[in-house]
């Protein structure tokens, strides 16, 4: 814990534990509302704006955002909220315009692959399913990690096996809920989610401010980063390459191709009700990092005052010690010390909270892809919706089991957040072509769908362990940026090229998308 | 922009976003209640409809 103990006590683990376990207990009890697989995943498409707000900020506003994003806050100082700004911009105009999350919501479709398919053909959809899947599910692999280092530091509790177990209750407890009750339970638990975190989230704030005061913050950051921590234009910071793949990763991909933020708009009870959210929405994109990387830039105040400790984060030329794992401990640490007995333990029930909603909603996101667009189209058919269940339920123990072994052993060696953007570009950079193309471009094949969809793996360049087995060094930004380019490039390409013949065709509609109504593969 | 510009910058956004968020997350807390049990009650309706038939 950097060298100090943390004030976390037996009140605060109560308060924990009386928190988790009537999630848990409300998640199950809502097993009683499903009757069949829309139910299960899209929760009857019933949900309306308020609850679509608290559901989309409860997910996205994870553990492992606000872990990534405190990080950030640390290593970048006030430059770094750049990120919520572009992602809130971003949200406001997907929510004004309704770019590809309101033609998706119209066409009716449960999942992104299923819109594929709808589009380009099953082949289409069983590729772009397990792409999606396998880059969803790499992207969580560092979750239990981060929640993990975060229960470390909050309670004290340093015996690895302790904290192992910790995580893994909490792992199986978000399986049981989840497999159960699926996207209604999902919601409900979000929305008890996002109330605790919202609260909890605003009052440590205030009383982290009030502990040190605004000039120390500007003071610290202007020390220990310069210039390039207040200006995120700085060329020796981030600069404007990192902030357009900011404006496209956190922003764009993140509300409009992102498929736990689509799903919410797949699950709204209108289109208006999907621009609402979006527009709404846009506030809880700014907060999910703004708020955390304020605690970071907390942190990093501290523990640069503190007589004791600063030697535990710092250099002695004054420079932030280059170790992932130290600096995704300092927020929690910080909260640990300046926190009052009680408030602690809200904050520490908020943010495994925030831990469980993530996992939910992912878990039930990658499952529901795997079973509904990659085994239906595969068995022809033959699956029945309750087939389709059962698999559902099934994938989502099995990816557990995944996070739990890939989580221990994967060798982070950057920022995690870098890490977050990189394995999901696998998914989202290819994923943007095939759908903006596919929605707003007639002359978009599957072809050209097929190449954008595939280019997304040169996304992996960007990951530390795949640079240093190829010897190179490549910034996470030109990587994303240049599978971007590439993804599009191939789409337009394929689709030139290689051209779908004349007998498959799509209706133009008022607003300018192109709507399949031939040939729906069977699901 | 100067560095004490940016700093300015920061502190406005600051403020703005956390009073943005502190009035929404009211609103949701307190309109979320009542989209929860509409959702249960359409789908209980649906679920009972289906059984009927």
């Amino acid at each position: 814990m950097l060298g100090l103990e943390p004030n976390f006590s037996t009140i605060d683990w109560l308060i924990v534990a009386v928190y988790l376990l009537a999630t848990v207990g409300i998640g199950m009890f809502v097993n009683r509302y499903i009757g069949g697989i829309s139910d299960y995943l899209v929760a009857g498409r019933s949900l309306r704006s308020s609850l679509g707000i608290a559901t989309m900020v409860g997910s996205e506003l994870g553990l492992v955002t606000v872990m990534y994003a405190a990080q950030t806050g640390l290593t970048g100082g006030f430059s770094a909220m750049h990120i919520g700004l572009v992602a809130c911009v971003a949200m406001v105009v997907i929510g004004l315009t309704g770019f590809v999350v309101v033609p998706l919501r119209e066409l009716g479709v449960m999942t992104i692959p299923e819109f594929y398919g709808l589009r380009f053909g099953p082949n289409v959809r069983v590729v772009g399913a397990l792409v999606l899947a396998l880059a969803g599910i790499l992207n969580m692999g560092m979750f239990l990690k981060a929640g993990a280092l975060f229960v470390t530091a909050l309670t004290g509790l340093d015996d690895p096996q302790a904290v192992n177990w910790v995580m893994t209750s909490l792992l199986v407890m978000v399986l049981i809920y989840t497999t159960f009750g699926g996207m209604v339970s999902v919601v409900i638990t979000d929305y008890l989610q996002f109330v605790l975190l919202s609260f909890g989230m605003l009052l440590t704030c205030g009383l982290a401010l009030n502990h040190l005061g605004w000039s120390q913050l500007v003071e610290t950051v202007e020390l220990v980063h310069g210039e390039p921590g207040v200006d995120p234009l700085h060329g020796e910071g981030f600069g404007a390459s990192y902030i357009i793949w900011m404006l496209f990763s956190a922003g764009i991909c993140s509300g409009a191709v992102w498929p736990t933020a689509v799903i919410r708009a797949c699950s709204a009870d209108s289109a208006a009700t999907v621009r609402r959210l979006y527009a709404f929405s846009s506030i809880g994109f700014l907060i999910r990092f703004l708020v955390p990387q304020f605690l970071g830039i907390c942190a990093l105040a501290y523990f640069w005052n503190h007589p004791t400790a600063h030697d535990q984060l710092f250099t002695a030329d004054g420079k932030l010690i280059n170790d992932p794992n130290l600096q995704l401990q300092a927020m929690p640490t910080f909260l640990a010390q300046i926190l009052p007995v009680g408030v602690l333990g809200i904050v520490g029930a908020a943010m495994l909270a925030a831990f469980m909603s993530t996992h939910d909603s992912y878990l039930l996101c990658w499952a529901s892809v795997l079973a509904y667009d990659v085994a239906s189209p595969l068995s022809g058919g033959r699956l029945s919706e309750r087939g389709c269940l059962a698999l559902t339920r099934l994938g989502i123990v099995v990816i557990g089991g995944f996070l739990l072994v890939w989580g221990l052993w994967y060798p982070l060696g950057q920022n995690l957040w870098d890490y977050m953007a990189v394995t999901g570009a696998i998914y989202f950079t290819g994923a943007f072509a095939v759908l903006v193309g596919g929605i707003y471009w007639k002359r978009a094949s599957r072809t050209g769908a097929m190449l954008a969809l595939l280019s997304g793996f040169g996304a992996v360049i960007g990951l530390k362990p795949v640079q240093d087995l190829l010897g190179t060094d490549i910034r996470s930004e030109m990587a994303g940026l240049g599978t971007v380019g590439l993804a599009i490039t191939l789409m337009i390409l394929g689709s030139l090229l290689v051209p779908d013949d004349s007998s498959r065709v799509f209706e133009t509609s008022t607003n300018g998308t192109t709507t399949p109504h031939a040939e729906h593969e069977p699901s | 922009m100067t560095p004490a510009a940016w700093t300015t910058f920061w502190a406005i956004l600051i403020t703005a976003a956390i009073a943005g968020f502190a009035l929404l997350a009211i609103v949701v807390t307190i309109r979320g209640v009542q989209d929860i049990r509409t959702m249960l009650r359409r789908m209980k309706s649906e679920d009972s409809d289906a059984t009927t038939q």
